[in-house]
């Protein structure tokens, strides 16, 4: 029932008609694929910095090198959000396919354009793609706390650098 | 009324109305006749401002806008309707964006023509296409219905079936400007033919009148346009003679 309300709201931003479908799959799909590449990049360039903070003695037992210090988070994750900066400018496309759609299998451009209200037509192609790329750009963002939380709890405290906290919201931003 | 004044409109260095001026008043049932590529199209498509124009087109004195545009509907054989949304959906969104939009004669005419409610429009015959195209013009309450070629595709029954059913159906405000190459068929169903020939208006009469005179519309045409009865027996002629 909640679904059906939620599904009827969305349609109202939609063209008439547009089967939202494999929009929302793209969405989820991608988003889902993004973070587990964000997260495995992550990890191996992580497992790389981390594992040269140590060095094995004679007897096999790992020891902390004196002074060592573990590169920043923001030069550890790098790159990879990629692929969700590529979902969210995918996501922009939508916007030209929506438009596109009043001009398909007939010319229902022609109602969108007989109507009182002149922004009922950049409403339902404009909305959704900018509400998608939203919700691209939140989940990229909750991947960049997750992976900061990991660098953070994992780091021996003597190899942080300062302000790591601030340093993120200047990659960030 | 909508009174149009000196409308001209070029593609490209190609003139296709040339100075057009005409007043469809209230309450008229007028057939827009003329040749392919006459400038019928785009007489309309200018009246709902989708082409940029020079001349004058209001409607009650006013230019039409968005916020007068929802007094005038418009039926075309290139199909103005959603493909994916099913004739309920239809109803919704121009009940939403069409306050008179009439959901008892639309649901009367779904009745008659026996439309499904909830396929998609996509699914139906063509003729089932034009049928609903038609429907949705006639039900969004406006007081102009343009309809360019909307027949096209329906067999002479279905036709038939339209041209009754819209002149039992019509009120007094509304006008139907009705294009079509059909002119027998809308001969009776008419009360005055617009001609327009090479982007220009070359015959405007009512049918009354040509009554009067012992006209059909026919001959009014063909009178208009100066058609030579004669042109296909000579051209087969030359032809035969040319064989021999």
């Amino acid at each position: 029932m909640k679904f059906t309300k939620t599904a009827r709201l969305f349609e109202r931003f939609a063209p008439p008609g547009m089967p939202l479908k494999s929009m929302s799959n793209s969405v989820v799909g991608g988003s889902i694929i993004s973070a587990f590449w964000a997260l495995l990049i992550f990890l191996i360039r992580y497992w790389q910095k981390y594992d040269n903070l140590f060095y094995t003695d004679y007897a096999g037992v790992s020891h902390l090198y004196e002074g060592a210090v573990m590169p920043d988070f923001g030069y550890i994750f790098g790159d990879s959000l990629m692929l969700f900066n590529i979902l969210a400018l995918s996501m922009v496309g939508f916007i030209v396919y929506f438009y596109a759609y009043y001009y398909r299998g007939g010319k229902s451009i022609y109602t969108m354009r007989r109507l009182p209200n002149r922004w009922e037509i950049h409403k339902r192609s404009i909305v959704l793609p900018l509400l998608a790329v939203i919700t691209v750009l939140a989940a990229a963002f909750v991947m960049v706390m997750i992976c900061f939380g990991l660098y953070m709890i994992f780091t021996p405290d003597q190899c942080l650098t300062p302000d790591q906290w601030s340093k993120l919201w200047r990659e960030i931003l | 009324m909508i009174k149009i004044q000196g409308l001209r409109k070029s593609y490209g260095g190609k003139q296709a109305l040339k100075g057009v001026s005409l007043e469809l008043p209230r309450g008229e049932i007028v057939g827009l006749f003329g040749e392919n590529g006459a400038g019928k199209s785009t007489l309309m498509k200018c009246i709902l401002d989708f082409l940029p124009y020079t001349g004058s087109i209001t409607l009650d004195g006013e230019k039409i806008t968005r916020k007068n545009i929802a007094q005038i509907s418009f039926a075309t054989s290139e199909h103005s309707f959603f493909g994916n949304l099913s004739a309920a959906g239809h109803r919704d969104f121009y009940k939403e964006h069409f306050p008179d939009f009439s959901d008892k004669r639309f649901l009367s005419l779904m009745d008659f023509f026996e439309l499904p409610m909830n396929k998609p429009i996509k699914s139906f015959s063509t003729g089932q296409k034009n049928q609903f195209e038609v429907i949705l013009a006639l039900c969004q309450g406006a007081d102009y219905i343009l309809m360019d070629e909307p027949f096209a595709g329906n067999d002479i029954f279905n036709r038939e079936d339209f041209y009754k059913v819209l002149l039992g159906i019509l009120t007094e405000r509304e006008t139907v400007i009705l294009s079509t190459h059909l002119i027998e068929e809308v001969a009776d169903f008419i009360g005055r033919a617009v001609l327009i020939s090479h982007g220009e208006i070359v015959g405007d009469v009512y049918t009354s009148r040509l009554e009067d005179e012992g006209k059909t519309l026919m001959s009014y045409i063909k009178e208009t346009y100066h058609y030579r009865a004669d042109r296909v027996s000579r051209a087969l002629g030359e032809l035969n003679n040319g064989e021999v």
